[in-house]
């Protein structure tokens, strides 16, 4: 059989795709399947479905993220719908990643605080935490998680706010409130990303 | 416009979202103008970096080699061909759906609750207590209760009696239990008494017959004198030695 390879500009798009989004997409889709081999599975596909699209002019700049995080939910939705399967809140395999593969990072940092406020997030509607986690670990504005997700972008706002609050008041009956100090104090913060 | 700092567009903002238009500007004002705004916007802030700091530190999900590898090494034809199958399939699968499944599935559980309902209803009319063919029957004895139920036949000078009081029946008189005997130098109040209902008969008014009385004479005619009136009348105009 004849293989036919990509084209070279949908060849570096691909590569370009998977260094810059690989790490990002795994995670998302690992939030939504709860199953790290399904998002696996669902991030290569992502990345194949990326060559057979005719006009590559529209991944330029900012909408190649948008269209990989979109592709990528809408699958890891597909996946979820065939196998039927539902998603818990309480047992996210995200904690036992974070448990059994600890980054030299996190080993440094306060593990205890971030188990914390992890186990406060994924206590959150599965709604609210997913645009969370889009915003703040994806760096997504409002207006693409709206494109995304399908829904109005005041409607992405509201999930957002009420989601940081109810985050905001579970930390502040815990630990009474977030304080700058603490942030700053925490070496976990102390990464250059998190300046 | 809703400048508080509990609300969507204040927190959009406090995040560097870009809004437009009169939220932004009335945002800013409560920024520029007011503490407190300021310092929720602090904490919503310190909020929204905390957690972004929780999340981009977890442990990097990759993929695997081989998929990676995979991906590279994809031949475009057999991944196109592969993706318009799964379409294909994914429309069949929906087709497939019978217009049962896909439509009225409401049917069933609107049934079956309808089935229970009537279930219940059938069981609570078979249960005694519920029977309205022994809602008339005496608890004790299983006779007919004493109920006294005006009926439209009740005609002039006959006992009429509401129709929510009932008699009681001498089997359930017997069978009460005689009041408690309180030994002598108690100092215990004796128990109050159970009110007895007397009933007594209703007064009996003369009846009035249909024809009158053979002494009966009718009223003398205005302008008839009194001295005309006629020995007969003296007693129906005097009574207890008064002229009425």
């Amino acid at each position: 059989m004849n293989s036919n390879p990509p084209s070279s500009t949908s060849a570096d798009l691909v590569r370009r795709a998977v260094r810059e989004f690989e790490t990002p997409l795994v995670g998302y889709a690992a939030g939504i399947t709860h199953d790290l081999d399904a998002a696996r599975d669902v991030v290569q596909d992502t990345f194949l479905k990326l060559y057979i699209q005719e006009d590559a002019a529209k991944f330029e700049g900012p909408g190649l993220k948008a269209w990989l995080f979109t592709v990528c939910r809408n699958r890891a939705l597909d996946w979820l719908r065939r196998r039927k399967k539902l998603v818990s809140l309480d047992a996210s395999p995200l904690e036992e990643f974070t448990a059994s593969d600890p980054s030299p990072h996190d080993a440094a940092a306060d593990g205890e605080e971030t188990a914390e406020i992890l186990r406060f997030f994924h206590r959150l509607p599965e709604n609210q935490s997913e645009c969370l986690r889009l915003k703040f670990q994806n760096d997504l504005s409002y207006r693409e998680i709206a494109a995304m997700t399908g829904l109005s972008v005041s409607n992405v706002g509201f999930l957002i706010h009420t989601g940081l609050k109810r985050l905001r008041q579970l930390l502040s009956h815990e630990t009474g409130g977030v304080p700058e100090s603490a942030i700053r104090s925490t070496p976990l913060c102390a990464a250059p990303h998190c300046s | 416009m809703n400048t508080s700092p509990d609300h969507p567009d204040f927190t959009a903002l406090a995040l560097g979202e870009h809004i437009h238009g009169t939220p932004a500007r009335a945002v800013i004002e409560a920024l520029r103008t007011s503490v407190s705004a300021r310092a929720e916007a602090e904490q919503i802030q310190n909020a929204g970096r905390l957690l972004s700091c929780v999340l981009k530190n977890q442990p990097p999900l990759r993929l695997d080699a081989n998929r990676r590898n995979a991906i590279f090494a994809a031949d475009i034809d057999a991944v196109r061909a592969r993706f318009e199958e799964e379409e294909r399939a994914a429309f069949e699968e929906e087709d497939a759906v019978p217009v049962v499944r896909r439509r009225q599935t409401w049917i069933f559980p609107a049934a079956a609750a309808a089935a229970i309902a009537v279930t219940v209803v059938a069981a609570l009319r078979l249960l005694p207590g519920y029977s309205s063919s022994r809602a008339t029957q005496d608890p004790l004895t299983g006779e007919p209760d004493n109920i006294i139920r005006v009926t439209p036949g009740n005609s002039a000078g006959e006992k009429s009696v509401p129709i929510h009081i009932r008699q009681q029946s001498p089997a359930i008189a017997e069978k009460e239990a005689p009041s408690p005997v309180l030994p002598q130098g108690s100092d215990l109040p004796a128990p109050p008494e159970a009110p007895v209902i007397v009933k007594e008969p209703m007064p009996q008014f003369p009846v009035i017959p249909a024809t009158p009385p053979a002494d009966y004479a009718s009223p003398p005619a205005p302008g008839t004198p009194a001295s005309n009136q006629g020995g007969s009348d003296t007693n129906r105009y005097k009574r207890g030695g008064k002229t009425l």
